[in-house]
C-alpha cells in the first residue's frame, strides 16, 4: 500500500537511490535518468527492420512526468507490439503495465486531410517520487528507408547511467554510420551476421541556456541509415547524393502531367512576358493564387508527390505536391527548375554533407537563371516570388535530377538585407499625453517578421503595434501599410499614436523615455555561469531617429549624450543633434551573426544589456520660470 | 415497432384536426437556401460591407434536426446542414477545411454520414465555373475506438470562391441533438436552425449569447407511424417544430479580462428531457432540479460510488491519529487526495472507475477524485456531499434551465458549524479551501440525500485575494539605491506566486529570472515565508540594489521613481469600445507602503500630491498617499477591486479609472540638495 506521507517517501527515496549508486554528477540538473536504454536493430530478410526498443527511466520530480508515457508509432509499413512494462514505486511495489492498458491513436495533430501515422499510447502520471519506469516495445518495419540518430540523452535535464546501440546486419546490408562524441562500436562478426555495440555510461544532464546551439552538437551519439533501401517496391541507394537523388526522382517520375486547361492558363499568364523571370513569377503567383497547403500522407505519400494534375483539379496539396505541380508549370512554359529537399526550420542550419542520406523533412523549388537562381517556397500563399524566409534560408538543399543530384546552398540574408529603419516625430503636452508620427520600413528577414500586418484587421495592428513598447494606454490612427514583394521584400508602415501619458509629470517636470519607439528589443538574459556555446544566426541592422519637440514654455534640464558602444556580437551608436525647441536622437544598431564559446556569454549579456539601460533614460523638461 | 404501441396512444382527434392546419404553414416553410444555387452578385463581392476586416462571410448556415423511421422501423435522428462560405481572402481558404467528427460504437449503429456534397463557384473571365468535391478525395480517420472523423478539403478554393457544403449525418443516439452556434469568427448573412421533434420526447431548450433572435417560431404537425401512413389517425403522432434565426450575425472575437468565448457566442442547445420508451412508458429523464438529484444518487457512477469506505479506512486511521482539529484535518485530507489520485485531465460528472480503482490506478476524473474527497470527508466524520458544476469554459449554469448535461465537473461540499467549504483536489497548487480558476464560475448544486440539502451553492470566488508590498528604499547621493521589499499575498495570488517561484530550479535560476526582468537590479537575496503553509499569508523577501541608469558621481538633482519594485505599468483595457462584459475573476486588492531615505542633506523639491478616487459604488478604490518628514518618505497605495464582474456598460469607466492609475503610479519625486 502506498499510504504514507512525506517523511516515508523520503527514506524510500533514499533507499532507491543508495540502490542504484547514481553518482551526484548525474543528478545535477537533472529531472530524469536514464539507468538503461538499449535499441537494438535488426535487419531482415525482403528489406525489413526490426526495432526492438527497451529503455528504464528514474524519475526523480514532476517535471520528468512525461518519461512516463509510452509511445509507440506505427503506420501502414510497419506493425508494433508492446513487449513489457513496469513502474517500480519508492517502496519497491511494482506495477505490471499491460497491453490492454494501450490506446490506439492517430497520430496526427492540426488539421491533416490523411495521414495513416498511428501511435499505440500509454499515460501515467506518477504521484510520489523518484519512480522507475520501464518497458520495451518491438516495431517491424516492412522496408528499411530511414535516416536514425541515436541519442542516448534525448532532451535537456536528463542524465544517462547506461545505454547502447545495437545494429544487428546481414553482410550485405551496409550501413552508412556517423558517431558523434567519443563512440566507437564493438564489432562482432558472424558468418551471416554483424553485430556492432555501441555503448556509452555516465553522461551528465545539460540545462537549456538561452541562445543554445543545437543539443546534438554538444553530446554523443550515432546517426545511420542504410545504403541500399526498398520501400513500396522502389529501390534505391544512399552512396551518393546523386543516388539518394535518383531515388527521389523515381518516385516523382511522371508526376509532372497537367491538364490541358492548366496548359492553357500557362500560356495566357506568360505570353506577354519574354523574360524567364517575369514568366516564372507570374507563374508563382497563379499557383499561390489557385492552391493552398493541405497536408496529406498517403501510402508512400511521406515521400512521393500527388499528381501535377490531381492539384490542378483539388486546388491544394502537401509541400511535396504544390512544389511538383509548380514545377509542372515551369517545364509547360519551357523553364526547368528543380524539386528541392531541405532540412526545414529557424534553427536548423546544419545538414551532415558527409552523411549522404535523407535529412530532410521539407520540399522548395529551385529555378536556376543564367544571372542568378531564384528559390521558392510553394506552401505560401502570400510569400514574395524568390524570397526564402529563415525557415530555409542559408541552408544545403538536395537538388533533384535523375542524375547528378547535388548539394547547393539556398541564399544567405545578411546586414544588407536584415534591416528595419524608423523615423518618429514626436510632440509632447505639458500633461504628458503625447502623439508620435511614426514611419518605419522593413526588409529582408525583417519583413518576415510582420508580412503577415497586412492580412491583420485594425483592431489586431494597432495591439501589436503597442506591444512592448511600454505605454500606458493610447490609440493608434492613420495607419497605412504597403509591401514590395520584391526578392528583397519590403513592409512601410506609417501611422499615428496618441499616447497616454508618455512623460511621467512632477509638478513643474515632464519625464520623457528617450526611447518611446524602436524597432529592435533586446532580450538576452542574464545567466550566472553559463556552461554551453552559444549562437546568433543572422546579420541585422536597425536604425531609428527620433524628432522631439519640446512641450510648450518649457526647457531641456537634463538631456543625453552621444554613445557609441562596439563588440564581436555587434555596434550601437546613438547621436545627439540639439537644435533651437528640438532634439534629434538617431540610434543605429547591429547585430553580428556567430557561434561563441560559453566564457563569452557575460560580455554578450553586457553588450544588450547596456544598450537596453541606454535606451531606458528620460530627458527631464522644466518649466520656464 | 410492433401494434400494440399504437393503442396507447391517445391525442383526441380534434386536436389533431386543428393541428394538421396549422402543419400546413410551417411546412410550407422553404429551406432558405438551394444547394448549388448561387447570386452571381455574391460571386463578385470582393469585401464585406459590414465587416471590412472579414476574411470570409458565411452567406448562409442553415441546421434542420428531425426524427424519422428507417428501413427497420426504427426512429432515427438526422441533422442536415447546408453551409455557404465566401472567401475574401487567399488566407481564409482554410474555412474549407473540414474534419466531421462522428461517434461510434458507444451506441448500436452510431453516427453516419448519409450524404456529403460540395461544390466550389469560381468566376473565370465572367463566367461561373463550378468544381464539385470528389468523394475519393473524402479520407475517414480513426481519431480513437469510438471517435472517427471524415475529412475533406474543398477543392479549388480561392480568394473570391464561394463554396457550398451539405451534408446529412443520420444516428441512433436519439438525444444527442447538435448544438447550433449562430456565431462564429467570421460574420455572416444568416444563421437558421429548425428542430422538429414528435411528443413522445420532451426536450428543453438553452439560448445563450448576447445576440437576439430574429425569427423564433413554433408549431406542430403530423408524424405518421411507417407502415399505417394512409390507414387513418391511430398511425399520426404530434412533432412539434422550431425555428430560429438570426441576421446578419457579427463575427466573435475575445479581448483581455473576458472569460472563456464559449460563454458568449450566441447558440441554442436542446437536451433530451423525457420520453416514452416504446411510446408506453413514460421514463422522465430530467425535467426538474429534483428529478436530476434523484438521478445522480441512485446511479452507480455517483451517488452509489460513495458506498466504497472500505477503500479508505487506513487513510482514516492516518489522519486521525495526526490530528484532531477539525481544519487540519479537512487539510490532510485534500492532501492526501491531491497526491494520491492525481486528475486525469478528464472533465465529467460521471465516475468510469470505481473509486477503489482509482486510488489504485492512482488517476482519476474528477468526479473519482472529488467523490472519493466526499467520501474521506464522510468517513473522517464530516458532513460531506458532492456538488455538481460547471467550468468556465464551459459556461454558466442557468437555474432556469434544469439541464444535466451542461454539468463537467465535479466538486467537493463540506459544512463544519457555520462555515461551508467548497473544495476541490485536482490542482497540486491550491490550498483545500480555494477553487481552481477553472472551477469558479457562478453556482454549482449540492446532491444530498439530506431533507433540503440539495440546492445551489456560490462556487464563484467572493473573498478577496490580497497582495501587499512593502518596500524600504535607502537613496545615495549618487543615485544608488539599497533596498528592501516584503511581498505578502494570500488565495489565489499567493499561489500563483507560489508557483511562479516553484519554476524556478533554485534560488540562483529566480534570482537570474528576476534580473533579467528587472534592468539594473541586483538581487543579493531572496526568502520565502510559508512557502507550502497554507494556514497563513505567503511571504517573499527582497533585498537588491537598483544602480541609476547614469553611473556618475554626486548629483545635485536626484528624480526618485519611487514605485520601483511593482507598479501597474499599462493599463489592460486599451479598446475604445468593449463586446462583452469584464470578468476579474475574483475581488482583489493590491497594496503597497514604501519608505524612501534621502541622502543626508538633500530635501524634496517636487513630490505628487495624494490622492484618491473610485468607480460608483465602490466598485473599484485607488488611493495614493504620500507623507514626508525631513529626510523620510512615506507613500501608501491601494488599489481594490472589490467585484469581479463588470457589464459593458461599465467600461468606460473602468478604462478611465486604470488610465489614473497607470498615470499616478508613474509619478516622480525631484530631490535637491540643500
Amino acid at each position: 500500500m502506498r499510504y504514507y506521507f512525506s517523511v516515508l517517501v523520503l527514506l524510500f527515496s533514499a533507499n532507491l537511490l543508495f540502490a542504484q549508486q547514481i553518482d551526484s554528477v548525474l543528478l545535477k540538473n537533472a529531472d530524469n535518468v536514464v539507468l538503461d536504454k538499449t535499441l537494438t536493430i535488426n535487419t531482415l530478410k525482403n528489406n525489413g527492420i526490426e526495432w526492438i526498443y527497451q529503455v528504464k527511466y528514474l524519475l526523480l520530480n514532476k517535471k520528468a512526468k512525461d518519461k512516463s508515457r509510452i509511445v509507440i508509432p506505427y503506420d501502414e509499413f510497419s506493425t508494433a507490439e508492446f513487449i513489457s512494462g513496469s513502474i517500480t514505486y519508492g517502496d519497491g511495489e511494482e506495477k505490471k503495465i499491460k497491453k490492454k492498458d494501450f490506446n490506439d491513436y492517430s497520430a496526427v495533430s492540426g488539421f491533416s486531410l490523411y495521414e495513416e501515422n498511428r501511435v499505440l499510447y500509454y499515460s501515467y502520471e506518477p504521484t510520489t517520487y523518484p519512480v522507475i519506469v520501464e518497458y520495451a516495445y518491438k516495431i517491424t518495419k516492412k522496408h528499411n528507408f530511414f535516416t536514425y540518430f541515436f541519442s542516448p540523452i534525448e532532451e535537456y535535464g536528463q542524465s544517462v547511467l547506461k545505454a547502447s546501440l545495437i545494429l544487428n546486419t546481414a553482410p550485405d546490408k551496409a550501413f552508412q554510420i556517423k558517431t558523434y562524441g567519443s563512440a566507437e562500436p564493438e564489432v562482432l562478426e558472424g558468418e551471416d551476421r554483424i553485430s556492432r555495440t555501441w555503448k556509452f555510461a555516465a553522461m551528465p544532464a545539460i540545462e537549456w541556456e538561452p541562445f543554445a546551439v543545437d543539443i546534438r552538437s554538444r553530446t554523443s551519439g550515432v546517426m545511420l541509415a542504410p545504403v541500399h533501401f526498398k520501400f513500396d517496391g522502389y529501390e534505391g541507394s544512399n552512396e551518393s547524393w546523386a543516388s539518394l537523388g535518383k531515388w527521389i526522382h523515381l518516385l516523382q517520375e511522371g508526376r509532372l502531367e497537367l491538364p490541358e486547361a492548366a496548359k492553357e492558363d500557362v500560356r495566357k499568364i506568360t505570353e506577354n512576358y519574354p523574360e524567364p523571370y517575369e514568366k516564372a513569377k507570374a507563374i508563382y503567383e497563379y499557383m499561390q493564387a489557385h492552391t493552398r497547403y493541405v497536408s496529406i500522407q498517403l501510402g508512400i505519400g511521406g515521400f512521393q508527390p500527388f499528381n501535377a494534375n490531381t492539384v490542378h483539379e483539388l486546388g491544394y496539396g502537401d509541400c511535396k505536391a504544390l512544389t511538383n505541380y509548380t514545377q509542372a508549370l515551369f517545364h509547360e512554359a519551357g523553364i526547368e527548375s528543380y524539386y528541392s529537399l531541405v532540412k526545414a526550420g529557424s534553427n536548423a542550419y546544419e545538414l551532415e554533407d558527409e552523411f549522404t542520406a535523407n535529412q530532410f523533412n521539407h520540399v522548395i523549388l529551385c529555378l536556376p537563371l543564367d544571372s542568378d537562381t531564384i528559390w521558392m517556397e510553394c506552401t505560401s500563399q502570400k510569400m514574395p516570388f524568390g524570397f526564402l524566409g529563415d525557415f530555409t534560408d542559408n541552408r544545403p538543399a538536395l537538388l533533384i535530377k535523375e542524375n547528378g543530384s547535388t548539394l547547393v546552398k539556398t541564399p544567405r540574408y545578411d546586414i544588407r538585407h536584415n534591416q528595419s529603419f524608423s523615423a518618429t516625430n514626436l510632440l509632447i503636452e505639458p500633461n504628458g499625453n503625447a502623439r508620435l508620427t511614426v514611419d518605419r520600413l522593413h526588409r529582408g528577414l525583417h519583413y518576415d517578421n510582420i508580412s503577415h500586418y497586412p492580412s491583420l484587421d485594425p483592431r489586431e495592428i494597432r495591439k501589436q503595434l503597442g506591444k512592448n513598447t511600454g505605454w500606458k494606454n493610447y490609440t493608434i490612427d492613420q495607419v497605412n501599410i504597403s509591401e514590395e514583394k520584391s526578392r528583397i521584400p519590403e513592409l512601410s508602415l506609417s501611422y499615428q499614436v496618441d499616447v497616454l501619458a508618455l512623460g511621467s509629470t512632477s509638478g513643474n517636470r515632464i519625464f520623457l523615455p528617450a526611447a518611446p519607439f524602436k524597432t529592435y528589443e533586446a532580450a538576452v538574459p542574464k545567466v550566472r555561469s553559463r556552461q554551453t556555446p552559444f549562437a546568433v544566426y543572422h546579420d541585422e541592422l536597425y536604425s531609428d531617429t527620433l524628432l522631439i519637440n519640446f512641450p510648450v514654455g518649457y526647457q531641456l534640464e537634463r538631456s543625453l549624450e552621444a554613445k557609441a558602444i562596439e563588440s564581436e556580437f555587434g555596434s550601437y551608436k546613438q547621436e545627439i543633434k540639439a537644435l533651437d525647441e528640438q532634439l534629434i536622437i538617431i540610434r543605429t544598431l547591429s547585430l553580428f551573426a556567430g557561434r561563441w564559446e560559453s566564457s563569452q556569454y557575460q560580455a554578450f549579456y553586457e553588450f544588450h544589456e547596456s544598450i537596453k539601460r541606454n535606451d531606458l533614460k528620460k530627458l527631464v523638461f522644466v518649466k520656464r520660470e | 415497432m410492433t401494434k400494440n404501441h399504437f393503442k396507447t396512444l391517445a391525442v383526441p382527434i380534434i386536436v389533431l384536426a386543428l393541428l394538421i392546419g396549422m402543419s400546413e404553414v410551417i411546412h410550407a416553410q422553404r429551406a432558405p437556401m438551394k444547394y448549388g444555387k448561387i447570386d452571381q452578385k455574391d460571386l463578385e463581392m470582393t469585401r464585406c460591407e459590414a465587416d471590412t476586416n472579414a476574411k470570409a462571410l458565411i452567406l448562409g448556415d442553415f441546421g434542420e434536426v428531425t426524427y424519422q423511421f428507417n428501413a427497420k422501423e426504427d426512429l432515427e435522428l438526422v441533422y442536415t446542414r447546408h453551409l455557404r462560405i465566401k472567401i475574401f481572402d487567399q488566407e481564409a481558404t482554410s474555412y474549407g477545411d473540414f474534419k466531421l467528427k462522428l461517434w461510434r460504437g458507444v451506441s448500436l449503429e452510431g453516427e453516419k454520414i448519409t450524404k456529403l456534397k460540395a461544390v466550389t463557384f469560381n468566376l473565370v473571365d465572367g463566367s461561373i465555373e463550378k468544381t464539385e468535391l470528389d468523394k475519393k478525395d473524402i479520407f475517414e480517420e480513426r481519431i480513437s475506438d469510438y471517435l472517427y472523423s471524415a475529412n475533406f478539403s474543398i477543392p479549388q478554393l480561392k480568394a473570391g470562391s464561394i463554396f457550398d457544403l451539405e451534408y446529412t449525418i443520420v444516428s441512433d443516439l436519439l438525444g444527442a441533438v447538435p448544438d447550433w452556434r449562430f456565431q462564429r469568427d467570421i460574420p455572416a448573412v444568416f444563421s437558421e436552425y429548425r428542430f422538429s421533434y414528435p411528443e413522445f420526447f420532451t426536450f428543453k431548450q438553452n439560448m445563450k449569447g448576447f445576440l437576439m433572435l430574429d425569427i423564433n417560431e413554433s408549431s406542430t404537425s403530423i408524424g405518421h407511424f411507417p407502415g399505417v401512413a394512409n390507414s387513418g389517425f391511430s398511425g399520426n403522432y404530434v412533432v412539434h417544430d422550431f425555428r430560429f434565426r438570426i441576421d446578419d450575425v457579427p463575427a466573435l472575437k475575445s479581448e483581455p479580462y473576458m472569460n472563456h468565448p464559449v460563454n458568449y457566442y450566441s447558440g441554442i442547445e436542446f437536451e433530451l428531457m423525457a420520453y416514452q420508451q416504446k411510446f408506453g412508458v413514460y421514463k422522465d429523464i430530467t425535467g426538474s432540479w429534483e428529478k436530476i438529484d434523484k438521478e445522480l444518487l441512485s446511479s452507480d457512477h455517483f451517488g452509489y460510488a460513495l458506498n466504497r469506505p472500505g477503500a479508505v479506512k487506513e487513510v482514516v486511521a492516518e489522519i486521525t491519529a495526526q490530528t484532531a482539529d477539525s481544519i487540519q484535518m479537512l487539510h490532510l485530507a485534500h492532501t492526501w487526495v491531491k497526491n494520491n489520485v492525481k486528475w486525469n485531465k478528464i472533465r465529467s460528472v460521471y465516475t468510469s472507475n470505481s473509486l477503489p480503482k482509482a486510488i489504485n490506478e492512482q488517476s482519476g476524473n474528477v468526479a473519482e477524485v472529488n467523490l472519493l474527497l466526499v467520501m474521506l470527508l464522510r468517513e473522517l466524520g464530516f458532513d460531506a456531499d458532492p456538488v455538481i458544476s460547471s467550468t468556465r469554459d464551459n459556461g454558466i449554469i442557468i437555474k432556469a434551465h434544469p439541464m444535466l448535461s451542461k454539468f463537467n465537473y465535479v466538486l467537493a461540499y463540506c459544512k463544519l458549524g457555520s462555515q461551508e467549504f467548497v473544495m476541490d483536489a485536482t490542482d497540486d497548487n491550491l490550498p483545500f479551501y480555494l477553487l481552481p480558476e477553472r472551477a469558479i464560475n457562478s453556482e454549482g448544486r449540492i446532491i444530498s440525500k439530506k431533507f433540503g440539502r440539495s440546492g445551489f451553492i456560490d462556487i464563484s470566488l467572493q473573498n478577496q485575494a490580497v497582495e501587499k508590498e512593502i518596500s524600504q528604499l535607502m537613496i545615495a547621493p549618487n543615485g544608488i539605491i539599497q533596498a528592501r521589499t516584503t511581498l505578502q499575498a494570500t488565495q489565489h495570488i499567493a499561489a500563483e506566486m507560489a508557483y511562479e517561484y516553484n519554476k524556478h530550479q533554485n534560488d540562483e535560476a529566480f534570482i537570474e529570472a528576476f534580473e533579467s526582468e528587472h534592468t539594473g537590479f541586483d538581487l543579493i537575496e531572496i526568502n520565502h515565508n510559508n512557502l507550502k503553509d497554507w494556514f497563513k499569508p505567503f511571504e517573499q523577501v527582497y533585498r537588491y540594489d537598483i544602480k541609476p541608469l547614469d553611473e556618475t558621481a554626486e548629483q545635485d538633482v536626484l528624480y526618485i521613481q519611487p514605485m520601483l519594485f511593482s507598479r501597474l505599468e499599462s493599463n489592460p483595457f486599451k479598446e475604445e469600445k468593449r463586446h462583452f462584459p469584464v470578468d476579474f475573476v475574483y475581488p482583489k486588492s493590491h497594496s503597497k507602503t514604501i519608505r524612501i531615505s534621502l541622502p543626508p542633506g538633500y530635501k524634496v523639491e517636487e513630490a505628487p500630491e495624494s490622492v484618491a478616487f473610485a468607480l460608483p459604488d465602490n466598485t473599484c478604490v485607488y488611493k495614493y498617499t504620500i507623507l514626508q518628514s525631513g529626510a523620510q518618505i512615506q507613500l501608501s497605495t491601494e488599489l481594490q477591486i472589490n467585484q469581479s464582474f463588470f457589464g459593458f456598460n461599465d467600461y468606460e469607466l473602468l478604462k478611465a479609472f486604470f488610465d489614473q492609475v497607470v498615470q499616478k503610479e508613474d509619478e516622480i519625486i525631484v530631490v535637491s540638495k540643500l
